[in-house]
């Protein structure tokens, strides 16, 4: 109840949850059929099986949330979620180029740019939210 | 130099405060025997030297697990000039009763009462000075990862080991009937003289494997003696 | 009159006492570390988010080391080189080049996934999620016959199960003790990785990714049967109840992680390298020896390892393989990170090359099945050290080395018969 008047208006969460739902559902059932084929999706992201359940999953956060009382929660945990696996694919994306650096190969960071990554900027909202409730609340 | 045993549960915050205490003077080894890890360490104050000795983290001294075995096979032949009960404040009920089997023990226990900021947090309050006299020792309030209490304790490990004291908590009387009991067989028989009598007598009356076998006395024995008083 | 807990009580009452006369409580607010774990222990995300965080662990560890590791191999490849180049004396050449530096970069290149996966481990501790994990997959562990706590040291074994099987000490009822870490060495260590990572790469290259993840499913899923089975027919009896603290989140503190992951890596490094050191010297002293008949190592076909694997082979023809899997697996027994190098050893390959040759000797089915048997068939020498002391005796030592060899060529021949029977020959 308290995070309720931690972040202004109430069904705005709401909503942004519902949206980020829509959206990592979507992200993730093309990822996870990409990698069965075993092509990129849309040309343009690699893919594979895992980053699609990983994405599914946090769909299902979302979800959960929707349907939950503390629906502040699975808002701000997904996209913990969401940020930590965006992060992940960013460490991988740079480790990818010095391991070519290293090797002498060549490079071409877009072949390591994913799905997750560009999803990236929409667990903002997010995170802020979840960093207001560890402020305020008590550990 | 000041032998100091550090005892608590697990999660009290024990390594933090074995850190402040040793800094970088530290070893880390095996208990002798078992591959589970054995921290030391010298902390220096006010010309003192003291030898801090990290035990495992335990619930409590019964001697069941390995963790509880090392410990109380330290605390009873080793036998340190100080034993600090590390005390989770935010849980204080729980750790407690490793606090009251210490003093059970005789050992010459300070407390540090540590995470006393969460405490708060969840809304106890607790009179520090009050708890200090009801258990008969010394209490020293900490947040030891915030480095808040490390130097009142190292005052108070020094002043206990000048002036040790060894209260005597005494439980419901249905009980203390049984242990003073107890312990008068132990004195008269002088099972075990190098152990603290009360202490004997609790053990027995808990028939503690490792003290009736070191006694050499069978469970019939002790029941035969509880029956003869009920 | 039972005394034990008359004691007890009598303690908790007077602690009861004590803290009517000291402490006070004002009104509880809900705390940070509840509201996650409304999301975290959710009887329908719990679990896989669990799953996710592991798979994250992974991607971490073996992604973002291969540069690091990638680095060893090329200093260690180089050493090689010029002990082979610089070095008058041809055994003398042999013995520092591929024996020492040569060895010491198969192993070695292990040595960043391994650090990495306990720098993940830690952070993970450190934040508070692990216990909840545990709680999360307790009432899915308990209906495999294994319960909450068994689930640190099964995750530990992915990384390496001689820390993991250490680990199982925390884990009080005897029982499930020995059934977690019987079950244990399914678990696909990091070590194993290497020939997932070749085998997967050559013959399922666009699935590889794939392929190699259903290896670790298959120990989880295998490991899970076998502790059912166990616990159905050896020991009876139900896992015990999980009681265990939850202790507030935090934000991990990068010095505390740092130190941790230090620590462990150089637990494993002290126990693991020197075993793995002195296999690596083993193998190469078999595959180059006798020296005049392998003419320094070059026709390995006469080496003393070879007729160890000739002397195999007839356990694994029906999988399709031949002597020189033979030889790499007889070398897996040492460590399983010798398979990979032995392989390039027994080919006369740099470990590049050792891609291109591989088509000579496998199939896609016998590279499945050669797969399988890693995973299943043994644990290595460092494990089997630490098996025979947490489970005292041979005897269950021994029990586990049979169950698990009679259990690899089971799996293995299932999976060759299906494989050839979907014509992936």
């Amino acid at each position: 109840m308290e995070l309720l008047l931690v972040w202004g208006c109430l069904k705005l969460k709401w909503y942004y949850s519902a949206i980020l739902f829509i959206v990592t559902l979507a992200a993730g059932l093309t990822e996870f059929g990409g990698g069965l084929k075993g092509e990129a999706i849309f040309q343009l992201f690699p893919s594979d099986v895992f980053g699609g359940f990983v994405l599914i999953v946090i769909s299902a956060v979302f979800l959960r949330g929707i349907a939950h009382d503390e629906y502040d929660a699975f808002f701000g945990f997904g996209s913990l979620m969401l940020a930590v696996f965006g992060v992940l694919y960013i460490l991988v994306l740079l480790a990818s180029g010095l391991d070519a650096w290293i090797v002498g190969e060549e490079w071409n960071p877009l072949e390591y740019l994913r799905i997750e990554i560009v999803l990236l900027p929409l667990a903002i909202p997010g995170l802020i939210a979840l960093n207001r409730a560890r402020k305020t609340l008590p550990p | 130099m000041i032998k100091v045993a550090l005892a608590g549960n697990p999660n009290v915050g024990k390594s933090v405060i074995f850190n402040a205490l040793t800094g970088a003077r530290q070893k880390v080894g095996n208990w002798p025997g078992v591959t589970v890890e054995k921290k030391e360490g010298i902390c220096e104050h006010k010309g003192k030297k003291m030898l801090i000795v990290d035990l495992p983290g335990i619930y409590s001294l019964s001697a069941v697990s390995i963790d509880e075995k090392i410990a109380r096979d330290f605390l009873l032949n080793e036998k340190p000039d100080v034993v600090v009960s590390i005390v989770d404040a935010s849980n204080i009920e729980r750790n407690l009763y490793l606090t009251l089997q210490l003093i059970e023990m005789e050992a010459n226990v300070v407390v540090a009462l540590n995470k006393m900021d969460l405490a708060k947090s969840k809304g106890y309050r607790i009179d520090v000075r009050k708890l200090s006299a009801e258990l008969g020792i010394p209490v020293v309030p900490m947040v030891a990862i915030r480095g808040e209490g490390i130097e009142e304790l190292k005052n108070t490990i020094i002043y206990a080991s000048r002036a040790p004291r060894k209260p005597v908590i005494r439980y419901s009387d249905g009980i203390e009937r049984y242990i003073e009991l107890l312990r008068s067989k132990v004195v008269e028989n002088s099972i075990l003289p190098k152990y603290p009598p009360r202490f004997v007598a609790i053990k027995l009356l808990e028939l503690d494997e490792e003290i009736l076998s070191k006694a050499g006395i069978g469970e019939e024995v002790i029941k035969e003696w509880i029956s003869s008083v009920s | 009159m039972d005394f034990v807990s008359e004691l007890a009580l009598g303690r908790y009452e007077k602690i009861g006492e004590i803290i009517g006369k000291c402490v006070e409580k004002v009104e509880k607010p809900k705390t940070f570390s509840d509201l996650i774990d409304t999301v975290v222990t959710d009887k329908y995300v719990g679990i896989p988010i669990f799953l996710t965080f592991m798979w994250a662990v992974f991607q971490f560890a073996y992604s973002v080391s291969a540069p690091f590791s990638d680095a060893i191999d090329v200093f260690f490849s180089a050493c090689s080189d010029w002990a082979r180049s610089s070095i008058a004396n041809p055994q003398l050449a042999s013995l520092v080049g591929d024996g020492i530096f040569g060895g010491w970069g198969f192993v070695l290149v292990f040595l960043p996934p391994i650090a990495f996966v306990f720098v993940a481990l830690a952070i993970l501790e450190d934040t508070g999620y692990l216990p909840r994990a545990a709680f999360v997959m307790d009432r899915a562990l308990t209906k495999v016959g294994l319960q909450g706590k068994s689930f640190i040291p099964m995750l530990l074994g992915f990384g390496c199960n001689l820390p993991a099987i250490m680990a199982t000490r925390t884990i009080e009822d005897d029982v499930d003790r020995r059934i977690t870490i019987m079950v244990n060495p399914l678990m696909s260590c990091s070590a194993r990785l290497p020939v997932y990572v070749l085998f997967a790469g050559v013959f399922f290259e666009k699935v590889a990714g794939a392929v190699i993840t259903s290896m670790y499913m298959l120990g989880i899923v295998l490991a899970a049967v076998m502790a059912t089975l166990f616990r159905k027919f050896i020991f009876g009896g139900k896992s015990s109840p999980l009681l265990m603290e939850l202790p507030p989140y935090a934000t991990p503190a990068p010095k505390s992680v740092l130190m941790s992951a230090r620590n462990r890596t150089l637990i494993f490094l002290k126990k693991a390298a020197t075993i793995l050191f002195i296999g690596a010297l083993i193998m190469w002293f078999l595959t180059t020896y006798p020296w005049d008949a392998t003419n320094g190592g070059e026709l390995i076909e006469n080496s003393y390892a070879s007729a160890i694997g000739h002397a195999v082979e007839p356990l694994i023809r029906p999988f399709g393989l031949d002597w020189t899997a033979g030889v790499a697996l007889v070398g897996g027994f040492l460590a399983k990170e010798i398979v990979v190098g032995t392989l390039g050893m027994i080919y006369g390959v740099g470990e590049e090359e050792v891609a291109d040759v591989i088509p000579e000797h496998f199939t896609p089915a016998s590279a499945l099945a050669l797969m399988i048997i890693t995973l299943i068939y043994l644990p290595c020498l460092a494990t089997l050290g630490i098996l025979r002391q947490e489970l005292g005796s041979w005897k269950w030592t021994a029990f586990v080395i049979a169950y698990e060899l009679v259990l690899a060529f089971i799996v293995a021949w299932i999976a060759y018969g299906i494989a050839v029977g979907l014509g992936v020959s």
